[in-house]
C-alpha cells in the first residue's frame, strides 16, 4: 500500500535508482542500501514492510542476509524478495530455502514487478 | 618390448604380430643341466638365445640386457635361486622366473613362490619344463596385459575427472555470464520501460539521466558481448591475430591517450617508461591494445585519486620484452593472486566495493598473450600496488588466416571511389562520414541488384559490402561481383555483424569488418589494400 515502507538492496548503483524510482512512483516510502551492513542498519532504523533484495552483494551475500533476518524474531516478520541476476536452475530452490517468500530475477518487468510487491503486502496486512 | 614366441609361427601378443626368439637367462652352476634344458626347450618349439650365469656379478650384469623369462637352479655354489628372484624384485623387473631345482622338497618351493617365482621344478623331470615355460610366459603376459589395462582404466578416470571438472566449470562460467548479462539488461530494460510507459517527465533532469544510464548500459553490454566473443575465439583458437612492423612507442601512446579522461579525474600521475632497445617489433598492434588497456584501465581502477601508474616497456632477452603496468593501488591479498586471470572471479576491495568492469579483461589478457606465446603474471603487495605484466615474443609467428599481398595499384589524380553496398540507413551513414572525412568520394546501393547496376556502370576503387541485404544474400551479391569483368581486381571490404570472418572463406575478400564501424580500422583496412587516398587530411 501506497506509503509503505520498502527497503532495497543492491549494489548495483543503476539497478538500485532504477527499482528506487520505479517504487516511489508508486508511492512507497523507499530506503536503500548497497551491501548487508547498511541493510542492517536501515532496517534497524526504518522497520520496512519488505525488502528487495538482490542476492549477490559484497561481504555477506543476500542469502546470508536474508537467513540471519528470518532467523530474528524481531525481523522474521519482513517480507523478503529476491531480486536477482542469477537466473539459473536451482537458483530459485536456493533463495526460497535461505527464508525469501518470492523469486524475480533481472531483468525486471517494470510493469509486473510493482504488482507483485503490492500483492504481497496486501496479504500480510490481511486480518488472519 | 619384444615378447617370448615359440620358433616356427608367430604368436598374437597385445593384438602385434611378432615373430622372434626367446631370449632366456639361465641361472646354472651346471653346464650339463644347462645343455639338457635348453635342448627340451628346443625340442618343445621353442627357438632359444640364451645365456648362462653363475655368479651373482655375473647376472647383476646380464640383468642390463633384456630378457622374456628368467630360469634359476635353486642351490648353486656362492649364491642361489632366493637371491636370484631378490634381485629381479629389486630391480623391479618385470620378467617372468621360474626355478628348476635339484633340491625336492616342499620348504624351498615355497618360499620360491613367495619371492615371486611363478613355478618351481624339479630337475629330474624335464618332460615339464615346456609347460612350465609355456605357461609362466602366458601368465607374465596376461600380467602384464592386466597392468596395461588397469594403467588405461586409470588413465581414463582421471581424464573423466578432468571432464567433469572442466563441464562444471563451463556451467559456472555460463551462470555468471548470464548474470553479468542479465545485470546491464535490467537497467536498459527498465529504464526504458519507465520513458516509454511516461512514468518521467519529460521535462525532469532524471529523463536524461535516465536515457544515459541506458546508454552507458548498453555499451557495457556490448564490451561484454565483445570479450566473450573475444574469449570465445581465442579458445577456440579462432582468434585473428594480424602481425606488422610497429613502434611500441605509438601503441602505447594511443592507449594512454584513449584513457586520459580516466587519468585526469583522478589526478593521477601517468608515467610511461620505453626501453629503447626494443625495436624490430612485429605484432598485431589492436591485441597489443588490448592487453595495454586491459592492465592500464584496471591499474587507474584501482588506484586511489593522485596517485602514480607507471607503464613500462623493457626488454627481456633478445627476443622477447616485457610489457608492465605497476600502480599504487590497494594491492592483492596473496590468497586472490590466482583467482586473477580467471573469468567473472572480481576481487572485493578492503570497503567490500565491488568495482565496475566485466571481470573478463583480465582473463581475456592472459588468453590474448598466451596464444601469441607470451606469459602474464603479477607481483602484489597489500597496500602498496600491483605490478601486471606480460612477456611477449618481439616477432609474433601467430597469424591464423594469411593475409592477401597488397594489389599494386597504378595512383591516380584526385579521390579514390568507394562503392558502399549497405540498407540500413544508419549504417549507410556512419559509413558514408567514415569515408567522406578520410577523403574518399562514396557511391551508394541500397540493394544488391543496386550494386550490381553500379559496379557495371563505372570503375571504382574499393568496394565495402553488408552481408545482410533485402533482395540476395551478401555472399550471392559477392560471387556476382566476381562474376563481372568490369571492376575486376577491386579490393572487397565486408562490413557485416556477423562475427565469422569463415562465412566468406572461398571468396576474394580483402577484409571482414565488424559492426559497430570503427573508422579508422575501415580506412586502416583501405590503405592495406592499396587505396590510400591522396586528399586523406583535407576533409
Amino acid at each position: 500500500m501506497p506509503g509503505e515502507k520498502i527497503l532495497i538492496v543492491d549494489d548495483n548503483p543503476t539497478n538500485l535508482k532504477l527499482v528506487a524510482y520505479l517504487m516511489r512512483a508508486k508511492g512507497y516510502e523507499v530506503s536503500t542500501a548497497i551491501d548487508a551492513h547498511a541493510a542492517i542498519s536501515e532496517i534497524q532504523a526504518q522497520r520496512p514492510a519488505l525488502i528487495l533484495m538482490d542476492l549477490q552483494l559484497p561481504g555477506i551475500d543476500g542469502l546470508e542476509l536474508t537467513r540471519r533476518l528470518k532467523a530474528d524474531p524481531e525481523t522474521r516478520g519482513i517480507i523478503i524478495v529476491a531480486v536477482t541476476a542469477y537466473a539459473m536452475k536451482g537458483d530459485q530452490d536456493k533463495a526460497i530455502a535461505a527464508g525469501c517468500d518470492d523469486y524475480v530475477t533481472k531483468p525486471i518487468d517494470t510493469r509486473v514487478l510493482p504488482e507483485t510487491i503490492a500483492r504481497h503486502l496486501a496479504r500480510s496486512e490481511r486480518p488472519s | 618390448m619384444t615378447r617370448p614366441v615359440p620358433s616356427g609361427g608367430t604368436v598374437e601378443v597385445g593384438g602385434v604380430n611378432q615373430t622372434g626368439t626367446l631370449r632366456l637367462l639361465v641361472a646354472e652352476d651346471s653346464e650339463d643341466d644347462y645343455e639338457i634344458l635348453l635342448r627340451e626347450l628346443r625340442r618343445g618349439g621353442y627357438e632359444v638365445t640364451a645365456m648362462r650365469v653363475a655368479s651373482l656379478a655375473h647376472l647383476e650384469g646380464a640383468l642390463e640386457h633384456v630378457w622374456d623369462l628368467v630360469i634359476t637352479d635353486w642351490s648353486m655354489p656362492g649364491f642361489g635361486g632366493r637371491a636370484v628372484l631378490d634381485t629381479l624384485a629389486a630391480r623391479r623387473l618385470d620378467v617372468p622366473c621360474i626355478v628348476i631345482s635339484g633340491t625336492p622338497g616342499e620348504e624351498p618351493a615355497v618360499e620360491a613362490l613367495r619371492a615371486g617365482a611363478l613355478d618351481y621344478l624339479s630337475k629330474d623331470k624335464p618332460k615339464r619344463f615346456v609347460p612350465a615355460v609355456q605357461r609362466a610366459l602366458r601368465e607374465a603376459n596376461d600380467r602384464r596385459q592386466t597392468a596395461e589395462i588397469r594403467r588405461r582404466s586409470d588413465e581414463l578416470e582421471l581424464q573423466n575427472r578432468r571432464i567433469q571438472e572442466a563441464n562444471r566449470l563451463k556451467s559456472e562460467f555460463l551462470a555468471n555470464m548470464s548474470h553479468e548479462l542479465r545485470t546491464p539488461l535490467n537497467a536498459i530494460i527498465g529504464f526504458a520501460e519507465l520513458l516509454f510507459d511516461g512514468q518521467v517527465d519529460r521535462d525532469s533532469p532524471q529523463h536524461k539521466e535516465f536515457l544515459g544510464d541506458i546508454l552507458s548500459s548498453g555499451r557495457h553490454l556490448l564490451q561484454l558481448i565483445n570479450d566473450i566473443l573475444d574469449l570465445a575465439k581465442v579458445e577456440a583458437g579462432k582468434l585473428e591475430f594480424r602481425p606488422e612492423a610497429i613502434q611500441i612507442a605509438r601503441v602505447i601512446g594511443e592507449v594512454s591517450a584513449i584513457l586520459r579522461t580516466a587519468v585526469a579525474a583522478k589526478r593521477i600521475t601517468l608515467a610511461i617508461e620505453i626501453d629503447p632497445t626494443v625495436t624490430d617489433l612485429l605484432l598485431d598492434p589492436s591485441r597489443l591494445k588490448q592487453v595495454a588497456y586491459n592492465y592500464l584501465s584496471n591499474a587507474l581502477k584501482f588506484t586511489a585519486p593522485g596517485g602514480r601508474v607507471v607503464i613500462r616497456v623493457v626488454a627481456e632477452g633478445d627476443t622477447h620484452f616485457r610489457l608492465e603496468v605497476e600502480d599504487s593501488g590497494i594491492g592483492i591479498a596473496p590468497a586472490d593472486l590466482g583467482k586473477l586471470f580467471v573469468e567473472f572471479q572480481q576481487l572485493e576491495s578492503g570497503n567490500g566495493k565491488r568495482h565496475q568492469g566485466t571481470g573478463l579483461g583480465l582473463a581475456l589478457t592472459k588468453r590474448l598473450v598466451e596464444a601469441q606465446g607470451g606469459s602474464v603474471g603479477v607481483t602484489s603487495e597489500l597496500g602498496k600496488g600491483s605490478t601486471f605484466f606480460a612477456v611477449l615474443p618481439r616477432r609474433s609467428t601467430v597469424r591464423s588466416e594469411p593475409i592477401p599481398p597488397p594489389v599494386p595499384r597504378i595512383p591516380r589524380e584526385g579521390a579514390r571511389t568507394v562503392l558502399v553496398v549497405e540498407d540500413d540507413v544508419a549504417d549507410q551513414t556512419q559509413l558514408v562520414n567514415a569515408l567522406a572525412s578520410a577523403g574518399y568520394d562514396v557511391e551508394l546501393a541500397g540493394t544488391g541488384a543496386e550494386a550490381l547496376t553500379r559496379w557495371r556502370a563505372r570503375d571504382f576503387d574499393a568496394v565495402t559490402i553488408d552481408l545482410l541485404l533485402p533482395d540476395m544474400s551478401g555472399l550471392d551479391l559477392l560471387a556476382a561481383l566476381h562474376g563481372e569483368r568490369r571492376n575486376a581486381l577491386v579490393p572487397v571490404i565486408v562490413v557485416t555483424v556477423v562475427p565469422d570472418a569463415k562465412v566468406v572463406a572461398g571468396f576474394a575478400v580483402h577484409d571482414v569488418i565488424h559492426k559497430p564501424l570503427d573508422r579508422d580500422t575501415l580506412v586502416a583496412s583501405l590503405v592495406r589494400a592499396g587505396v590510400e587516398n591522396n586528399r586523406v587530411g583535407e576533409a
